[in-house]
């Protein structure tokens, strides 16, 4: 059903492919297969964009990314999805919009009927799952952010306040915290370094 | 625009602060150190640094090629448009109501020509 929709809305205004992805999951798609891997990564990196202009108290909803032979238009469906649309860089974009605007509301309700449950207080990697208090949980974001500093430097600050913002956006409290340090190291751009990242991250959950 | 070598004087700001629609324009280091801005909320300096950071994040993740630039739009509220240049980024506050692939262009031609 998903897919049939992203289908319509390739047939206007010269959109190629599209695709929807909550927190770095790729619901639907109709990419090629050789660009799959990569989805996950463009939708984070969208959703970080979007989360990123929440400080700045306006409300951006869309944007247009634009490259060197295509364009990659990026619409916010709620705080924690997003619909990709890659298109040629000439493409009617306001029938790309509009088709979007129509079909975003079938969208979002097809999301959450099939979504799992995102809230709630647990963990969910399956080697922590442990609640966690407030006061747990402010502890494990203190940490968080000072290990992120000590791979990036002093932007570690605001890629982490905007990050947290994201996070808490997203309606969470320590259930997703995986999703929140999954997202602050795509900002590491040393492999071995964001492996590392991770994996001390994922240590650092008390009884971890 | 090619969005290779791209070239961005400091003074490019004036030159861009001319063009119609354009609200408030700010030159960053790819690092996100503000050079120069004419922009009065510093929650979007800082904004044009964060984006300065996650452009070559998005390139690196997405795989679909060199970014030119990024718009941010929005019914509401001014739009906010991104350049990325090898060793500037500029960001431009435009009216809603301007039109962005103009706004490109006009930009576009300046930093080839800066």
């Amino acid at each position: 059903m998903m897919q049939t929709i992203l289908k319509d809305i390739e047939l206007l205004g010269g959109a190629q492919h599209s695709c929807v992805i909550q927190q770095g999951k790729v619901l639907a798609s109709t990419f090629p297969d050789a660009q799959k891997d990569s989805l996950s990564g463009l939708g984070k990196v969208l959703s970080q964009i979007f989360a990123g202009t929440d400080a700045l108290q306006q409300q951006y909803r869309e944007t247009h990314i634009e490259l060197a032979e295509k364009q990659l238009l990026g619409y916010q469906l709620d705080s924690s999805c997003v619909l990709a649309v890659l298109t040629e860089k000439n493409s009617n974009i306001a029938l790309i919009k509009t088709a979007v605007r129509s079909s975003s509301d079938k969208l979002i309700a097809l999301i959450n009927q099939n979504a799992p449950l995102m809230g709630g207080t647990f963990v969910t990697d399956g080697s922590n799952s442990k609640p966690l208090d407030d006061v747990a949980v402010e502890a494990e974001l203190e940490s968080l952010q000072a290990m992120l500093a000590e791979y990036i430097g002093p932007a570690a600050r605001i890629v982490f306040a905007r990050a947290r913002a994201s996070w808490e956006a997203s309606g969470s409290s320590a259930a997703n915290l995986p999703h929140l340090w999954q997202s602050l190291a795509n900002f590491i751009d040393n492999e071995q370094k964001r492996t590392d990242f991770l994996r001390r991250a994922n240590a650092s959950l008390p009884n971890g | 625009m090619t969005g290779e070598n791209l070239v961005m004087k400091d003074s490019i700001l004036d030159d861009v602060l001319s063009i119609r629609g354009v609200e408030g324009a700010a030159l960053a280091h790819p690092t996100g150190d503000l050079i120069t801005s004419s922009l009065d909320d510093d929650s979007l300096n800082d904004f044009l640094g964060f984006m300065a950071g996650i452009v070559p994040v998005f390139e690196q993740v997405a795989a679909l090629g060199q970014v030119q630039s990024v718009v941010l739009k929005s019914d509401s509220t001014e739009n906010f448009s991104v350049y990325v240049g090898e060793e500037r980024v500029l960001g431009v506050l435009s009216s809603n109501r301007a039109s962005v692939r103009l706004l490109r262009e006009q930009v576009g031609d300046l930093l080839e020509w800066g």
